[in-house]
């Protein structure tokens, strides 16, 4: 089977709501030599998106669409889990949060595993942070990039709140500032009316513009 | 500041009232066409008054932001949502053009200003749509 076919066949089951056969794809994909990053980048990401732009479309509902998100979930703290021991130790750390309070988190949360795969440390703080903990979380564990993901527009003013009181509170020692989320692939060139050093329109994406900015650093 | 660019008291202010424009709106949508009872239903109406506060609660965050090409691009994507749900453009355009109408006539015009900018993005990708 290619990761197409992968991809075919967890989307099929995550759309009839079966957890058992989703987790048993992703075993079948793990068994076929396919690594927990491109399981994320290449069937997971791909499949949700589709879920994404079905319920939009009216072909599915509400109910089915948090249901293949909550699959999904579990299917990568399963994936995770059989890997985490392997990761080594680049030195490299990462705060995430998201500005939201819904649990269009996905994104981000791979981001977060893909680096912890690649050595890096993550911490990731989940929605609804109030904005003086953020600051006080980032100014104690001063890791070098806050990734902050915003799933729907009304939240942008909150996040550029978010990214103010960073850079008012830390100054100089400011750490990367990274922005993804729903209105920012639409319009990339928000990130620098919210203050953000960066933006990426996916979890690929954002680890290739962190790659690049830490090798060039 | 005068008439600068500050959307951030506009959108306190919509926010604020977001409720008695959510009802307004609603209610001169259903009386200039009293035809949606029957088109839409019984949960037509409450499905109106949520989607009127999603709508709002955009338009304040592109307000807020000075951005009104977030407003366009929801404006954009909810037209798509709602006619796989066989919501007409026309009446999702009628909605705007009424809460135009609406802020125009009930918010101090230094609130007006920056939020009827927002709202014609919106009604414009509506009126693009529209057109044969």
């Amino acid at each position: 089977m290619s990761r197409d076919d992968f991809y075919l066949a967890y989307l099929a089951a995550v759309r009839a709501a079966d957890r058992h056969e989703a987790f048993a794809v992703l075993d079948r994909a793990r068994a076929a030599g396919i690594g927990v990053s491109a399981i994320y980048l290449e069937v997971l990401q791909p499949a949700l998106r589709e879920i994404g732009r079905l319920w939009q479309e009216n072909e599915i509902s509400v109910a089915d669409e948090h249901l293949a998100t909550a699959i999904s979930q579990s299917a990568m703290a399963r994936l995770y889990d059989g890997v985490a021991a392997a990761t080594g130790d680049s030195g490299r750390s990462l705060i995430g949060a998201c500005a939201d309070v819904e649990r269009h988190e996905i994104g981000l949360r791979m981001i977060c595993d893909l680096l912890e795969l690649q050595g890096w440390t993550t911490a990731y703080l989940g929605g609804s942070v109030p904005i003086e903990s953020l600051v006080s979380v980032v100014r104690a564990k001063r890791p070098d990039v806050v990734a902050l993901s915003v799933a729907l527009a009304p939240h942008l003013p909150r996040l550029r709140a978010m990214i103010d009181a960073l850079r008012q509170e830390l100054g100089d020692q400011c750490p990367l500032i990274l922005v993804g989320g729903r209105p920012l692939m639409d319009r990339p060139e928000l990130a620098v009316t919210l203050g953000a050093d960066m933006t990426a329109n996916g979890p690929d994406e954002a680890i290739a513009l962190l790659d690049r900015h830490f090798e060039a650093a | 500041m005068g008439n600068a660019v500050t959307g951030g008291g506009a959108a306190a202010a919509l926010l604020r009232q977001t409720e008695s424009l959510v009802r307004a709106v609603t209610g001169a949508l259903y009386d200039e066409r009293p035809e949606l009872q029957g088109k839409y239903g019984r949960s037509g109406r409450d499905k109106c008054l949520q989607d009127m506060r999603h709508n709002i609660e955009h338009l304040a965050a592109a307000v807020d932001l000075g951005e009104p090409e977030i407003f366009r691009d929801y404006t954009t994507w909810l037209d798509g949502l709602l006619r796989a749900r066989h919501v007409a453009t026309d009446d999702l355009l009628l909605s705007f053009q009424l809460m135009e109408l609406i802020v125009t006539s009930s918010f101090a015009k230094s609130e007006s200003g920056p939020i009827i900018l927002v709202l014609q993005a919106g009604i414009n990708a509506l009126g693009r749509e529209a057109a044969p």
